[in-house]
Parts: C-alpha cells; structure tokens; sequence
C-alpha cells in the first residue's frame, strides 16, 4: 500500500459536524465502523456513525444504546442500520464533513422525519408553518 | 467493529506490561477503493498516552507559546506518547490490544496533520 493523506480519528473524524450537500446540517460523527481488508490484515473506515444509539454505545452505555437503535430502527423501517452513513458518501473532509447525500436520505434524520410526519403533521395549524 | 471499541482499550506488551490506553488512532488513506470517495482511511497504527489535549490546543507543532506552564506540561506528556503501528498489534478482544514489541521499543507518534490546519 503506497502513503497517502493521514489524520487522526479521534481528533479530526469524530464529533464533527455533518453537512448534507446542501449545506444543511445533519448530524455529528458519533463513532466509525471499521472493516477487514480482503487479506484479513488491516481494519479500514467503512462507514460513519450518527445518532444516539452510536452515541451512547460509544459512550459505554451499551444497554441504552442497543435501546435506542431499536427505536431508532423502528420508526425508521426498510432504511437497514439508520446511524449508518456509507463512507463512499463523504465528499469532503475539513472543519466539518460533507456527505454526497441530501438531508432527507440519511438514517440520522430518520427519528425527526417520524416526529413530522406521525406527530407535528396531526397538530392543528402545522400545515401552515412556513406562512 | 467500532472505532470506539479500539479507542481506551489498554495495551499491553510480551512482558504483560499495560503500557496504557489508546488515545487515538491513526489513519492514512491507502485501504480498498471506495467509489467515489477514494480509497479508504486505513487503521495505521495506535497512539497512546494523553497527548491529544495539547494537539488540539496547538501546542502540538509549537504554534501555540503560552503560557509557559501549560506549554512545558504538553511537552512533558508528548514525550511519554509512544506508536504502535498496526503491524504490531497481534489480537484485540475489545478491551485489551495485545502486541508484540516490547514497550521500550516502541517510537513516538509521527505528527498528526496538524492541529489547526486542514487534513
């Protein structure tokens, strides 16, 4: 394998901000999954984690975080793991990380997408709320 | 596998020596082709020791002179860091990272991509 860019995890990677390719704000990275290389040999980053079940499990709250993946993955049906960003979809690396993916598409925002449509959509008057 | 798991977990030498926990991780962009991001960042090696305070207040690459006391504290423990390259690392069970090069052996960090500047 020939040298490419380094960073370190902890220090560039996680806590920071996710933007969609709008600019719109959509999570933070909680925790990184890591993968095997084909030969067994290496670990790589294959996807970011984001949301409170990434969080609290990172955090050492496995029992909380299994939880909360579970209602996270319970209003968020046919979306597979929902605090799973696919690292392909990382277009840029900076103060903040940008994915190649709109807002609306990613699992993180699954749990504010069931509060809109199943709660705030049912009170009178939230129709109107752009006017 | 999670990033987390590795991170805090305790390292320990042949000589069963616990040489402390993992402060960070160092990755370098060399892995499988993920289109079309590139190629993945790859798992480079381990470092220990509580260093990662002072490299996040840029005390790190010497950008940062002051106060004096802070700046001889960060030296003091950047040089107690040690790097464990991931070649290394013969099995981790979660919680602990067993290696096979002994403590003394082990160098300092190389720099991060700097603190304060895009990686």
């Amino acid at each position: 394998m020939s040298a490419g860019r380094t960073l370190w995890a902890g220090l560039r990677l996680l806590d920071r901000q996710l933007v969609d390719r709008n600019g719109r704000m959509a999570g933070c990275v909680d925790d990184l999954e890591l993968a095997t290389t084909e030969d067994g040999q290496h670990l790589y980053v294959s996807a970011i984690l984001s949301g409170p079940g990434a969080l609290a499990q990172r955090l050492r709250r496995r029992r909380y975080g299994s939880w909360m993946r579970g209602v996270h993955a319970l209003v968020s049906p046919g979306e597979g793991d929902p605090t799973r960003i696919a690292f392909n979809l990382v277009s840029d690396i900076g103060d903040h990380i940008t994915v190649a993916a709109d807002h609306e598409e990613l699992g993180s925002a699954s749990a504010e997408r069931w509060v809109r449509d199943h709660v705030i959509a049912h009170i009178p008057g939230s129709g109107h709320a752009p006017e | 596998m999670r990033l987390s798991e590795l991170m805090h977990a305790h390292v320990i030498d042949p000589d069963c020596n616990d040489l402390g926990s993992v402060d960070d991780v160092r990755l370098v962009q060399d892995g499988p082709v993920l289109q079309p991001f590139g190629a993945a960042f790859r798992v480079d090696g381990l470092v220990l020791g509580r260093r990662a305070i002072g490299t996040r207040l840029g005390y790190y690459r010497g950008d940062v002179v002051g106060p004096w006391l802070l700046r001889a504290l960060f030296r003091r423990l950047q040089r107690r860091a040690k790097y464990v390259p991931w070649e290394a690392v013969q099995t981790w069970d979660g919680d602990v990272v067993r290696i096979a090069t002994r403590g003394n052996q082990l160098g300092l960090p190389p720099e991060p991509a700097g603190a304060g500047e895009r990686p």
